[in-house]
């Protein structure tokens, strides 16, 4: 097994990198002024095991292109290694809260590296949590360089990404 | 006459690994096919039942066609071809010699309206008169026999028909504005329908050729799936057997199929935007291609350039191919045996190579965007400079997804509208395969060092038009709309109104800046005032006055912004002030408009003044000189006042100022050798 020794380095706009504390503080307020729902719980949720693994992860926390959505994910393992497989736990909230993913959205996931024109050359399998969250799995990046992980969120018919941008060494 | 082949080192390692490539090429371009489904071939698939000849050596041009868009042999060796833009039939005999003119523009019985296919019987031709969307029998002498269907998409209804072909007892239509085909008796009954848009096996994404064999298969030109697919017809019904390719290069990928013939056992396909006929066995077995890009500007000698449709004599021995965009067809007789096959070129849109750049464009300050469907690529480009640099493309390789897999987000199957909105920095994208509106945000700021950066644009959001179409259809007062919403053109207004022209609708529609529905337009009202074909739109500098390019009605409508009609800008014809096929529309700064016409080569310039239209210049014609044209097409203004004119057949922008000055032309370096001087 390759030792994890990348470095990820954030990039781009609309990224934050937040420890499950900075997320209380990172949360956006809904409209009616209040904030999201589950960053009341923020810090049990973030310290809380990956269900697939039985491991702790880092949280990273990135708003949506529009503006519409903030995305919670975390990477089992994490720091993301090169050219292995990955998976991601994804929490999204719009202005309500978490939204019920059943029952609301869907979401697809994906990365690309745009200086080289192509994206993974695998594809994730996403699936849903009773709790309303995703589990990625079957992510891969398989070279060093400047990627860009996408979270798409489609309800009735309209799509937001989310972008986390990173540069694996 | 044959073609000259360049039979260097470098040319034989390329036919090397292309030939390598195609025991590989039934994988890459994904056939599938429906066990047990395939008929045993007819020793006569059609003609005396020799076997197919190998096709591809060049023998003459037929020149000087307006818009060819298809052709069929008749019976006794004539070549049929249909002048779109000319509303007509013209007949050559075995010398290219035009012989018969067939049909004339209008709408009565006998009369046609951009025709776009045909197929020969004995003693007729049946006509897609696509423009009236029906289809007409008429004698070879241009007697009316027989006219079939109305516009609509219920049974035995046409959108749009793109193709034609014929059994001993049916006609199959290629229902393009409804993605089905069609089937009616020769005295005109309605017998059966099939197909609906989609992705998956027996769905259709803009069918337009269409190809009967002698053993009841019926192939279909699937054109934006980039795929063929094959049925059979019995008892009365359409069974899916089979389909190949796939969005690609590489032999038996295709890329925009349109044409499709079957000849003695052989599946003939019109790989448009690959720019090479290619021959299939009817299983989907690649065989053997012919043609490659034009090197040299508008050359013939067998180079070929968007072929639209193919067809070959009963004899089997020529083949003649349209090329609309050249404005010509071509004539190919039997290959010698042992003649190498071409080079298989490297694909235009690789990196390095020149953009062949799109129809249409959309600027606004510093910035230019043009959608290329050739690479599915969308290119920005900062245009401060004397010539314009890209600054960035996004777009992806559509041809990986599954068909189970949705398309990605951020990847196009035929960009077409394009919007550049310089005060947020968003780029709307209308993706008319995928039937969705894209939306992206550039990273870009003005002082920013200029470079190339293809990380700057992010993909933001997407709105499913079907979804769109259910919520718009939901909506109180909402005008009633036969098909789903369908992005021809878009331009957007300072308050982020979207202005969205649908040619299908024939309609205006408004939305907010959620894309919530706002009002419709062009719809209703006196006859006179109607849409028949709104092809682009502009909004003037305070977005009070809306410029509609309705291309079907010759004309330019012109509508405030609640929607309410104004008056007309021109008429059918070819003196100042009039057209024959208005496809774009540009408003500058000061309100002036400026129209495109590809059939006449020319931008006409207009001052409006209330209810007031002045012809205020005109200029362009037909050629590759500066300021001459081949297939003009949009129209852009950037910051500097400059009018930007995709060139889209010489594959360059031009640009002029307001007054129709030309400054200066930008592409075209894919050609090798030089343009022509200015006189």
């Amino acid at each position: 097994m390759r030792s994890a020794r990348c470095v990820m380095k954030l990039m781009g706009c609309g990224v934050v990198a937040a420890m499950w504390a900075a997320t209380l503080g990172a949360c956006s307020t809904g409209s009616d002024g209040t904030c999201c729902e589950a960053s009341q719980n923020g810090a049990a949720s973030a310290r809380a095991a990956d269900p697939s693994t039985g491991g702790q992860t880092g949280t990273t926390e990135i708003r949506s292109n529009g503006g519409a959505y903030l995305v919670r994910f975390e990477t089992v393992p994490s720091p993301i290694p090169t050219n292995e497989l990955f998976s991601m736990r994804v929490s999204v909230f719009d202005g309500s809260g978490r939204t019920q993913a059943s029952e609301e959205i869907s979401l697809s996931a994906d990365a690309a590296m745009p200086h080289h024109h192509h994206g993974m050359n695998v594809r994730p399998r996403v699936s849903r949590n009773d709790d309303g969250s995703f589990l990625v799995r079957g992510m891969q990046l398989h070279m060093p360089g400047y990627w860009e992980i996408y979270f798409d969120i489609t309800r009735d018919g309209r799509t937001e990404r989310a972008q986390y941008n990173l540069t694996i060494e | 006459m044959s073609r000259g082949k360049a039979n260097t080192p470098a040319t034989r390692r390329r036919s090397a690994v292309a030939r390598a490539l195609v025991a590989a090429c039934a994988l890459a371009s994904g056939t599938t096919h429906a066990p047990g489904q395939d008929a045993a071939p007819s020793s006569a698939s059609q003609g005396t039942g020799a076997p197919a000849t190998k096709l591809g050596r060049f023998e003459m041009e037929v020149e000087e066609l307006a818009f060819p868009s298809a052709c069929a042999y008749l019976k006794d060796g004539r070549l049929a071809v249909v002048e779109t833009y000319r509303h007509r039939v013209v007949l050559f005999d075995d010398l290219a010699q035009r012989v018969a003119e067939i049909g004339s523009p209008g709408s009565a019985p006998g009369e046609l309206w951009f025709p776009k296919a045909i197929a020969a019987d004995d003693d007729a031709i049946w006509v897609c008169d696509s423009g009236n969307d029906r289809i007409q029998r008429l004698s070879l002498n241009g007697t009316p026999e027989a006219v079939i269907a109305t516009r609509g998409a219920g049974e035995g209804e046409l959108c749009d028909p793109g193709g034609i072909a014929l059994d001993n007892e049916r006609l199959f239509v290629a229902d393009t504005g409804n993605d089905r085909v069609q089937v009616f008796g020769k005295d005109g009954r309605w017998l059966t329908s099939f197909g609906e848009t989609g992705r998956a096996e027996g769905q259709f994404n803009r069918p337009i050729g269409i190809a009967c064999d002698a053993d009841g298969h019926v192939y279909v030109a699937d054109s934006l799936n980039n795929r063929v697919q094959k049925f059979r017809f019995e008892d009365g019904k359409a069974k899916f057997v089979r389909a190949w390719g796939g969005w690609g290069q590489f032999p038996g990928m295709l890329s925009t199929p349109t044409g499709v013939e079957c000849s003695r056992g052989m599946v003939l396909v019109a790989d448009s935007r690959n720019h090479r006929i290619q021959c299939f066995s009817p299983e989907g077995t690649y065989l053997h291609e012919w043609g490659l890009h034009i090197v040299k500007p508008h050359e013939c000698e067998g180079r070929i350039h968007y072929p639209s449709a193919v067809a070959v004599r009963h004899d089997g021995a020529r083949a003649a191919v349209c090329e609309p965009f050249e404005r010509r067809a071509q004539v190919f007789g039997p290959v010698a045996e042992g003649t190498p096959p071409e080079a298989v070129a490297t694909p235009f849109w690789e990196r390095g190579a020149m953009s062949h750049f799109g129809q249409r464009l959309s600027a606004d300050g510093p910035l230019m965007a043009v959608a290329e469907p050739d690479s599915q690529m969308v290119m920005i480009y900062d245009t401060r400079h004397p010539t314009p640099i890209q600054i960035t493309t996004f777009g992806m390789d559509p041809g990986s997804t599954p068909r189970d897999a949705p398309p990605p987000f951020g990847s196009f199957n035929e960009p077409g509208a394009v919007v550049m909105d310089t005060d947020d920095l968003l780029v709307h994208v209308g993706d008319t395969g995928n039937r969705r509106l894209q939306v992206f945000r550039l990273n870009w700021q003005a002082e920013q060092p200029l470079a190339f950066d293809p990380a700057m644009a992010q993909f933001v959001r997407a709105y499913d038009l079907q979804e769109l179409t259910a919520r718009l259809r939901a909506a109180p007062g909402a005008p009633a709309l036969a098909w789903p919403i369908e992005i021809t053109a878009m331009s957007r207004s300072k308050a982020n109104e979207s202005f969205i022209a649908d040619r299908r609708n024939r309609i205006v529609l408004v939305f907010d800046s959620e894309m919530n529905f706002l009002r419709g337009f062009g719809h209703e009202g006196p006859e006179e005032h109607r849409l028949r074909g709104p092809n682009d739109i502009a909004l003037s500098p305070d977005g009070g006055t809306i410029f509609v390019a309705d291309v079907l009605a010759s004309r330019v409508s012109v509508f405030d912004r609640e929607g309410k009609f104004l008056f007309h800008v021109g008429s059918i014809g070819e003196g100042h002030g009039r057209f024959l096929v208005p496809m774009y529309v540009a408003v500058d700064r000061s309100g002036d408009l400026y129209v495109s016409d590809p059939e006449l080569e020319q931008i006409q310039k207009f001052r409006i003044a209330g209810n007031e239209v002045t012809l205020a210049g005109a200029w362009g014609r037909r050629g590759i000189a500066r300021g001459e044209f081949f297939q003009l097409a949009g129209l852009a203004l950037d910051a500097g006042d400059r009018l930007i004119a995709s060139d889209y057949a010489n594959h360059r922008l031009q640009f002029f100022s307001t007054s129709g000055q030309f400054l200066d032309w930008f592409g075209a370096r894919s050609y090798t050798t030089g343009l022509p001087k200015q006189e």
